[in-house]
């Protein structure tokens, strides 16, 4: 039996320092805006509108990605937080950040940021909704969320920026990834038969 | 902290959002009161709705609700128990134990719970939603829920005008910045069921001209539950400042009279934990009326100014309140001495915990 209790507090250590570790992949960029920045190793020549599209599909609370430049693909999302506690299920907020994506030198850099937290409040209707249309970045969250609210947040934004990433990466190191060459015609020579 | 995922309204780029399953949320509240009347009446000098027991420890509500959105479909249910949540909410529905001659509101019978909300509703689009059973009304700036009001004691305008209304109706979010809403009722106010037929009908367009700020113009109308115009706006001006008003005009059926008023709401964010605020009202009882709201007479208006602290830890908040009301005439309120007086007041001591 004590075994079995041990067992169970060291699974639950673990669980808790992974989901606090995720905030560890968070940090501020040169404008001290919380952002998830990864570059890593791409293929060259990258269909950017098939991974936008395979980003929509496939990554909960994008709301659009699309191509803006050459090799270069923009977008926004966004996740509900819910409170934890005796009560669950009840939306505490919403957080909306900006995606971009490029490609350069077989390599891809990929950055959320600009996140802003919208508090959501209990409504008449026994809803829980935006609080007048208030948006507020994270970075200046202060008057409206904790410092332990803000560091699951951080935490969860980590898991989520991780799970976007391995979506692109996925999608990178897969068939559909590459740009389809144009399609040629044979060059014949007709004198020579 | 859990998190999911969701479409909004406005995107047009049309995505496919897988959403973990929420489940059920629980929501609610309780409330106790103590309130003094500076008259020393036992019965309240202001007759506005909730915390009408002078002197004494009282109660307001249990508020219990469990709600549940999944995909597109959404069901709530609420239930109040208490004097607040009971027989203060709407007229009671159970009237077998007579009525006080004293006030002429119904002796609380055998009921002892009220619906605060029971509907459901279903998102026909990405922007269009049908919501149908008895809900809060969507008039008016204050609610019966002591967790939706800044003050603790209630407005004229929010006494007199409806609570709850039972219906249908459709909304159509054109942008996170304006939407619309249109709907059927039954024919009165604050009763789950119709007397004759379903004959009220109301309308909603909301507007956020720029972030922070949200406005409603609402309009209720039915040849038995009289119209009401009513406008309410929010506006977060600063991080700490924050600027309410609600402004209505009721005619009563059959040019039978009716009320209108303005009450401006002002707040202020001392600290995180320590917000106050204002209420300035004027309300009035129009001339052609045949009756008394809460206590004003015909022809009749007062001015009422509250002055409210909202003191919270965590889910407990802590309400101290002062209120001054000062009528056109020495007809509504009553000295400690039982001689009319064109004024009242009162202070008050609520503690609301919200879950």
């Amino acid at each position: 039996m004590m075994k079995k209790i041990t067992i169970l507090l060291l699974f639950a250590l673990v669980i808790s320092n992974i989901a606090h570790a995720q905030k560890e992949l968070m940090s501020l960029n040169e404008h001290n805006k919380y952002t998830y920045f990864k570059v890593g190793p791409s293929v060259p020549e990258v269909n950017a509108d098939a991974l936008a599209g395979c980003l929509k599909k496939n990554v909960p609370g994008i709301q659009s990605a699309m191509v803006t430049k050459t090799n270069m693909l923009s977008g926004k999302g966004g996740m509900l937080v819910y409170k934890q506690g005796l009560v669950s299920g009840q939306e505490e907020g919403r957080i909306d950040y900006q995606l971009s994506v490029d490609f350069k030198d077989d390599k891809y850099r990929l950055i959320l940021t600009d996140f802003t937290f919208t508090p959501y409040q209990r409504n008449r209707y026994g809803v829980f909704a935006p609080v007048d249309n208030v948006n507020i970045p994270l970075e200046n969250s202060s008057s409206r969320v904790s410092a332990k609210q803000l560091n699951a947040y951080l935490d969860k934004l980590g898991a989520y920026g991780k799970k976007l990433e391995k979506t692109m990466t996925d999608f990178l190191f897969s068939k559909a990834a590459t740009a389809p060459k144009p399609a040629g015609l044979k060059k014949v020579d007709t004198q020579s038969w | 902290m859990a998190s999911t995922y969701f479409v909004q309204a406005q995107d047009t780029t049309k995505v496919t959002a897988t959403t973990a399953d929420p489940g059920l949320t629980f929501f609610g509240s309780v409330d106790t009161y103590y309130k003094y009347d500076f008259a020393g009446r036992k019965n309240a000098n202001i007759a506005t709705s909730f915390a009408n027991e002078s002197n004494s420890v009282s109660i307001g509500m249990i508020d219990l609700g469990v709600k549940k959105k999944y995909g597109k479909a959404l069901f709530v249910g609420e239930l109040s128990f208490g004097p607040r949540g009971q027989g203060q909410s709407i007229p009671n529905q159970d009237v077998t134990a007579g009525i006080d001659l004293q006030n002429g509101n119904p002796v609380l019978g055998t009921q002892s719970f009220h619906i605060q909300n029971l509907y459901v509703g279903y998102d026909l689009t990405d922007k269009l939603n049908v919501t149908a059973g008895y809900m809060a009304t969507f008039v008016g700036y204050e609610v019966i829920s002591p967790v939706g009001n800044f003050n603790y004691s209630t407005s004229y305008l929010f006494t007199n005008g409806p609570f709850q209304n039972a219906g249908i109706k459709l909304t159509y979010a054109f942008s996170d910045k304006v939407s619309l809403m249109g709907g059927i009722f039954n024919d009165y106010w604050n009763t789950y069921q119709s007397s004759r037929e379903v004959s009220t009908v109301g309308g909603q367009l909301m507007v956020s001209p720029v972030k922070g700020w949200t406005a409603y113009l609402n309009v209720l109308s039915g040849k038995f539950s009289g119209t009401e115009f009513d406008l309410t706006t929010a506006y977060q001006i600063t991080d700490a400042f924050k600027l309410g008003l609600n402004a209505a005009t009721f005619s009563a059926p059959d040019d039978a009279g009716g009320f209108s008023g303005v009450a401006l709401y002002p707040q202020y964010a001392v600290s995180k934990a320590v917000t106050l605020g204002l209420r300035g009202e004027y309300f009035k009882n129009k001339t052609k009326t045949g009756g008394l709201y809460s206590n004003i007479f015909p022809g009749d208006d007062v001015k009422a100014f509250t002055l409210t602290a909202n003191v919270k830890a965590g889910g407990l908040t802590f309400i101290p309140e002062v209120r001054l009301d000062n009528a056109k005439t020495e007809r509504s309120f009553i000295k400690s001495s039982g001689a009319p007086s064109k004024s009242a007041g009162q202070f008050a001591l609520a503690a609301v915990y919200a879950f």
